[in-house]
This record gives C-alpha cells, structure tokens and sequence, in this order.
C-alpha cells in the first residue's frame, strides 16, 4: 500500500505539488496523466522516495519497488553493454554481486524469457531497436521480482507497433504477477485497464473515478 | 634491464598502475566527465609543488591536494547540476596557477621530472602504495562491479533499487584521486589523464560487452605501459611520454582495424544481396 498524506512539494519557493492525498493499494493498475511540467514525474519521485515531500507524509508499506525512468538516458545508444548485462543490474543490491552469481544467472535467464529477449541477450544495447530497448528495461526492472513497479512514459520515442506491443506486455504482466503498477502516459487508451487514473493538474491531483476516464488533457 | 631493482621497482609500480587506472578511470569517461582526470592531475601537480616547496614528501601533499580537489568538483557538481563541468574547470585552473606560483619556489630539475615521470624517482614509498591502492581497487570492483555499473548506467534507477549511490560515487571519485597523485612520478602528472581515456577508447573499438571492455582496456594499459617504459629505457626518453605514444599509437591501429572490419563485413554483406 502506498499513502501520500497531505504531501506538498516545492522547488526553489515554487509549490510544485501542494496537499496530496491519495492512496493506492495492492495489486491496483494506477495512470497517472497530465499535461508536460504539470508535476507527473514529481509526483512519482515522491512515490519513490528519490525526493522528500516539503510537507506531509509518504507511507510505503512494501519495499520491492522497481522503476523504469524516461528513455532519455545518453548511455543507451553508447554504453558498451550487452542485454544480459543490463538485466543483470537490476539485481545489484548493496550485497557484493559476487556471492550470489550462479542463482541470479538463472533468475536473469527466466526473466529475458518472460520479456522475449533471451535470444537477443549477446546484443550489445546500442544495437537494438526502440522496443527491444524498452524490453530490456522493463526486463532490468523486472528481474528483481518487485511488488510494485513504476513506469515512467516508457513509450516516448517509440514508433506505433512497439508501443502497443509495450502496453500489451505491461497490462499482461499487470495480471500475471498481480503486481501494482503505477504508469505515466500521455495517452489514455494506454490506460484502459487501469482501476484509478490521477490527472495532475496545476500542482492538484484530481482522481479519475470509472466512467469519468476520458478527460481532455 | 631488469637486473636493475630501480627498473624493476619502476616495472612494478607501472604495471599495478597500468590495471588500477582503466578500472577507476572508466567510470568517468562512461560519465562523460573524462576532464575530471585533467583537473585532478593539475591538482597533483599543484600539490608536488606545495611539497617541493615546503619540505615535504611531495608524493603525500600530491594525494592531500587531489582529495581535496575532487571534494570540491563534487560539491560544485552538487550545487550547479546543471552544470556539472563547471568544478572541472574551476579545479582544472585553481590547480595549473597553484602550481606555476609554487614553482617559483622549487628547484626545476625537481618539479620537472612530475609533468611526465621519472623512472628514478620511484621509491619503495611509492611501490607499498602503489600495491596498498592496486589491492583496495581490484577488491572495490571485485565486490561491487555491479552496483558501479548499475550506478554509472542509470543512478536514479539505481538509488531506487536501494544502492547507496552516493557512497558508490564517493569512493570512485576518492579512488581516482589517490590514483592520479600516486602516478605522478611513474606516469607523470601532465600525461596520466590520458592513460585514463586512451585504453578506454581502444576497448570502444571492439564493440564489446561491459566487462570484456574492462579487461581490453586493462590489456591495452598494461600493454602500452609495458611497451613505454621499456622504450623509455633504451631510448632515454621520459617514461609517461612514451607510453601515451604507445597507447595513441595502438589506439590507431585499433581504430584502423575496426573500420576495416566495417568495411568488409559491409561489402560482404552488399555481395550476398547481388548474390540472392
């Protein structure tokens, strides 16, 4: 369960987000909307505990969350890093990686299976396409067997097929594994399945109940 | 050659440097903050100044004066993001004045045989250090390899996985200081900077995974180290000069090969098409 209490967060004296209340429970399918600066990614950098809220409180009962940020990251396209390397880091903890190889080797093999990417594990990242790449991300942040898993636009810059391909995967994985996924999307047909949508908006967060989906942003 | 323990001792320290190098200078020049060496050499430089200038082992204000340069560099990076470069160059000009005002006060003989090493110079001092960094890298990256490269890769992603980036990024930087202060006698400080970037550049050229790019680049290293400072013997040329001729020389040739290889796997390819 994870619970924003009356959360408000500013930048340099800007509100960025001000008083906060929502609450997302276990194994919810949660989209989060709104339009470019409106706050979404601040929103779930608070959720992630990468930032600490000005005022109000951030209760996340469970610890295994994983994250998948925007694809802006200049190491994709450069970085000398095959598939299975990447998917590997996802289970890098402050233990050394050392002590515990041989069991993750076979638990980054079952998930580059999950995903679909098991025959592309030799390729080095700069080599693939804009989908596989998000397939390897997800895979990285998959590998960990995380409870919840947050989605950053992880469409952006992707052609048409490979996006539908990624929301077919995440909605699959959604039910599969009964995880809670938080994703942020511009789109709200990506969010169809989804059991509550927050549009931020003008620092508030509103939630979009059933049936009232379908807002202009 | 090697019967002199002068030369063994300068083999010793320049080959453990050769592996420590690439290991602590890769992270950088994956952070695109490849400078960061520069700066951190003119402060070794400016260091073995203010020791030759006061009395003291200059070897040990070098390291004192690189640990504070990169605490400073971190700090501006920290407090200007967006401009993360702007420590670089601060410490980068704070350290080549520091230096050119202290030299006023050394001998130049002295001060001359840092910019680009001396096999002379090395001591036992130096070789206990020399092995005390090598074994404190290697276990570093031995253990944490991959909460180094999960941190480089995306550190956001990685804080959120619960890794203590910043301890991680603390103990890079840290490392990389005492490497560059402790390689300004072998390697010099003027040149050390690009033993950091040129065996990494080489391993690029293989289009290798992460790992395998590590031991390339450490080949490369320990290969144009060797090969420099041999050549620095016969031919009584300075030692850190010679082996980054050696490292460009061999980054040449690999930047040679690789394009050939392009080629011919393009033509290849471009024949099997007329050929269907």
């Amino acid at each position: 369960m994870i619970e924003l209490q009356n959360v408000s967060f500013s930048f340099k004296d800007e509100k960025v987000l001000s008083d906060i209340n929502i609450r997302i429970n276990d194994s919810e399918f949660i989209g989060v909307i709104g339009s470019n600066g409106a706050g979404k990614t601040t929103l779930i950098r608070l959720i992630l505990g990468i930032l600490k809220p000005t005022s109000g409180k951030v209760i996340r009962t469970d610890k295994k969350i994983s994250y998948v940020s925007q694809t802006t990251s200049l190491n994709d396209s450069s970085f000398p890093s095959s598939v299975e390397e990447i998917v590997g880091l996802g289970l890098a903890t402050n233990r050394p990686f050392i002590f515990d190889y041989k069991k993750n080797k076979k638990i980054i093999e079952d998930t580059m299976k999950e995903v679909g990417i098991y025959d592309i594990r030799k390729k080095l990242v700069s080599e693939l396409s804009g989908g596989q790449l998000q397939k390897v991300k997800i895979a990285k942040a998959l590998v960990s067997s995380p409870t919840i898993f947050v989605l950053d636009e992880p469409d952006a810059g992707m052609d048409e097929k490979s996006h539908q391909k990624l929301i077919e995967t995440i909605n699959q994985l959604h039910s599969d594994k009964k995880m809670t996924v938080i994703f942020i999307s511009h789109h709200m047909d990506d969010l169809n399945n989804a059991d509550n949508i927050f549009l931020v908006e003008n620092g508030i967060v509103h939630s979009v109940k059933e049936g009232e989906k379908h807002v202009s942003i | 050659m090697f019967q002199s323990s002068i030369m063994q001792m300068a083999f010793a320290v320049g080959l453990l440097l050769a592996i420590t190098i690439p290991l602590v200078g890769s992270t950088a020049v994956y952070k695109r903050l490849s400078m960061t060496g520069d700066a951190l050499a003119h402060s070794s430089l400016a260091g073995v100044a203010i020791g030759l200038a006061a009395g003291f082992n200059p070897l040990l204000t070098s390291v004192l004066v690189c640990i504070v340069s990169i605490l400073i560099i971190e700090l501006i990076r920290k407090r200007f993001s967006k401009f993360s470069e702007l420590g670089v160059a601060v410490v980068l000009s704070a350290g080549i004045g520091i230096a050119g005002i202290m030299t006023s006060y050394t001998k130049v003989g002295n001060f001359d045989s840092y910019l680009f090493g001396s096999i002379l110079l090395v001591d036992k001092l130096e070789l206990y250090l020399v092995i005390g960094l090598f074994v404190i890298v290697g276990l570093f990256y031995l253990f944490f390899h991959k909460q180094i490269f999960a941190t480089i890769y995306n550190e956001e992603e990685a804080k959120v996985q619960g890794i203590h980036t910043g301890i991680i990024n603390f103990v890079q930087s840290l490392l990389l200081a005492l490497t560059i202060a402790l390689s300004a006698k072998t390697i010099g400080s003027l040149v050390v900077s690009s033993l950091i970037v040129l065996p990494i550049a080489t391993a690029l050229q293989f289009k290798k995974n992460y790992l395998s790019s590590l031991i390339i680049a450490i080949i490369a290293s320990v290969l144009s180290t060797f090969i420099g400072l041999t050549g620095s013997y016969y031919l009584d040329y300075k030692p850190g000069s010679t082996i980054v001729v050696v490292a460009v020389i061999l980054l040449l040739i690999c930047l040679f090969g690789s394009a050939l290889v392009s080629f011919i796997k393009t033509k290849n390819s471009r024949l099997k098409r007329i050929g269907k």
